[in-house]
């Protein structure tokens, strides 16, 4: 994300379902930077705002899109068409990493997932460096193998070092790296190449 | 119970024969039918009285245009910016055994600026007709056929409407329609002074289109009629023979289509215009929109081009036509990209009828109403058929 971004909350997309750990977004069209890999996402649940991680972005298609692929030469009026008009939409995968409920931060599941045509948002840096004061969610991410979550947390730990500048930003990468070492402690091929991917 | 296939076995070979029958026939008229447009290229005027007599009436023989008839026009090029206007309608029939007797036209649109790299927009506009005039017109049950031309006046005057909300002094227009420009009324199938009606609404679109200069133009994938090859078969017979013959059934030419007849057409040519020989023809006629045609090989198909007369005789109209629809099938598979958009706007899927049912049902019973239901005929259909739908 651009530093210029940070400080903006940007709405992504709504809702399309969801469940206690996961929900899926779909939004029209692909902003510079929005939605992007490990970005730190928020959604109101009534009282709450649940928080989550994007895993996946994904591009939905149709036979009518394969075949325009596949034709050489398309003007950019086709292309622009296919973006906006027609419903493919982009589909954003959440993974759920905590709650927010009465002012105070939960890293846990939220006892009611969002619903339906929910509108989600990018978290400013303010609110992503307060959500990460504390580690108790990454086991919420490692545990989830059937997800690149390795890339994934690797990818929000490097967002949030962003968010809290050059100096402040590596001894967090360093808190960051000591906690995954005591969760990963009895695997290291897989803790080494974390943080080969967080290394400042 | 269900369709058993293995009872059909036999006929589907038979059918198979009789279709490669069909086609061996073809093959053997086709050089003939192509030999006669040869020989009777620069014979307009003759072809004309042959058209206008009482069998070339009766065969709904197209008359030619000032071309020669074996002529091939290469595409124009499609310089600079050009809106292209394109509609398309679906419809729910009147269903007397449904939860009300009401019908549905969607009409679908879309805005196409060639040239300017933006996205086109895209529209529907949806109607419901339930009123007793409506539904019950000259007291009797509306017809299928009623809504179809309902539809495709709604398809026209929405496309006279969008073309004509774009500025004159832009680039040029072009409005494109699914289907015959010279659409079918077929007098019997309508209540009394419906024909009448349409039909001048329908010419009424087509007078604004000319007096705001926008050329129209009807596509017809895969036409089937041959109204050239009837007319060239015709024309070849001593007069006692063309009086004797009633149908083109009767003769080597039977299934012969004027689609194979121009099938030698490269991509991107157009061949000679022609003027549509159906007598429904004397009505557009008589407005001023008389209806011409021109086959086009769009890169994959040979389509079928209907225009007015006044854009025929308009060599810029008449090029912009030709090369904006080939330009539309360059991209979309040998068919107009802003036709195959119109009909994706317009289509009514079935589950998008049974949201629009639920919502009638409510609305009915907000208004005291006891819960409509389909006929027992239509429940029953439906329960019998619950196993073999899942």
């Amino acid at each position: 994300m651009g530093i210029g971004d940070w400080e903006m909350e940007i709405e992504v997309g709504r809702v399309v379902r969801s469940n206690t750990t996961r929900f899926a977004v779909g939004c029209q069209v692909l902003r510079p930077q929005v939605p992007a890999f490990g970005a730190l996402v928020k959604v109101a649940v009534l009282e709450d705002e649940v928080y989550g991680l994007i895993h996946d972005v994904r591009m939905e298609d149709d036979p009518f899109v394969r075949q325009m692929a596949a034709t050489d030469g398309l003007p950019p009026e086709y292309i622009e068409d296919q973006r906006r008009n027609r419903q493919v939409p982009i589909e954003v995968g959440v993974l759920v990493v905590g709650y927010r409920h009465g002012g105070q931060v939960h890293h846990r599941l939220p006892p009611q997932p969002p619903l339906s045509l929910d509108v989600i948002h990018t978290c400013a840096a303010g609110e992503l460096v307060a959500f990460t004061e504390r580690f108790d969610y990454f086991r919420l991410v490692l545990d989830n193998r059937d997800l690149p979550a390795d890339e994934l947390l690797a990818a929000h730990l490097r967002d949030a070092a962003q968010a809290r500048g050059a100096a402040a930003g590596r001894d967090f990468l360093l808190d960051a790296g000591r906690e995954l070492a005591r969760l990963l402690a009895a695997d290291l091929p897989r803790l080494d190449a974390i943080l080969r991917r967080i290394r400042p | 119970m269900t369709l058993e296939l293995g009872k059909v076995v036999q006929q589907i070979d038979e059918m198979g024969r009789v279709l490669a029958e069909r086609a061996g026939r073809e093959r053997k008229a086709l050089p003939a039918a192509r030999e006669l447009l040869r020989l009777f290229a620069h014979r307009q005027e003759e072809l004309c009285q042959v058209a206008g007599s009482e069998p070339g009436q009766r065969l709904r023989c197209a008359a030619p245009g000032d071309e020669p008839l074996d002529a091939a026009f290469p595409a124009p090029p499609l310089d600079g910016p050009v809106t292209l206007v394109a509609t398309d309608g679906s419809q729910i029939y009147p269903d007397r055994h449904g939860l009300a007797f009401y019908y549905v036209i969607n009409v679908g649109s879309i805005l196409f600026r060639h040239g300017s790299g933006q996205a086109p927009a895209v529209a529907t506009a949806p109607r419901l007709f339930y009123r007793d005039e409506q539904v019950y017109p000259g007291g009797e049950p509306v017809t299928g056929d009623l809504v179809g031309v309902q539809r495709n006046l709604a398809e026209m005057r929405t496309l006279a409407d969008l073309a004509l909300s774009e500025p004159g002094d832009g680039p040029p227009r072009l409005g494109l329609t699914d289907g015959p420009l010279l659409i079918w009324l077929q007098r019997a199938a309508l209540p009394e002074g419906w024909q009448e009606r349409i039909l001048a609404d329908y010419l009424g679109c087509l007078d604004r289109l000319r007096a705001g200069r926008v050329p129209v133009a009807g596509f017809v994938s895969r036409p089937y009629s041959a109204e050239v090859v009837a007319l060239l078969y015709l024309a070849q017979l001593e007069p006692e023979g063309r009086q004797a013959l009633t149908t083109l059934a009767e003769t080597d030419y039977r299934g012969l289509t004027d689609r194979a007849l121009f099938g030698s057409l490269a991509p991107g040519e157009r061949s000679a215009l022609f003027v549509r020989g159906t007598a429904a023809n004397q009505d557009f006629r008589s407005r001023g929109h008389e209806i011409w045609f021109f086959y086009l090989n769009t890169g994959a198909d040979l389509a079928r081009v209907e225009v007015p007369e006044w854009v025929a005789r308009q060599p810029d109209a008449l090029n912009l036509v030709q090369a904006a629809i080939y330009d539309q099938c360059r991209f979309n598979n040998g068919y107009p990209y802003v036709l195959t958009r119109a009909d994706e706007q317009a289509v009514i899927l079935g589950e998008e009828r049974e949201a629009l049912e639920g919502m009638l049902v409510r609305a009915i019973a907000r208004h005291g109403l006891p819960l409509p239901e389909l006929s027992r005929k239509a429940q029953q259909k439906q329960r019998a058929r619950w196993r073999r739908r899942r």
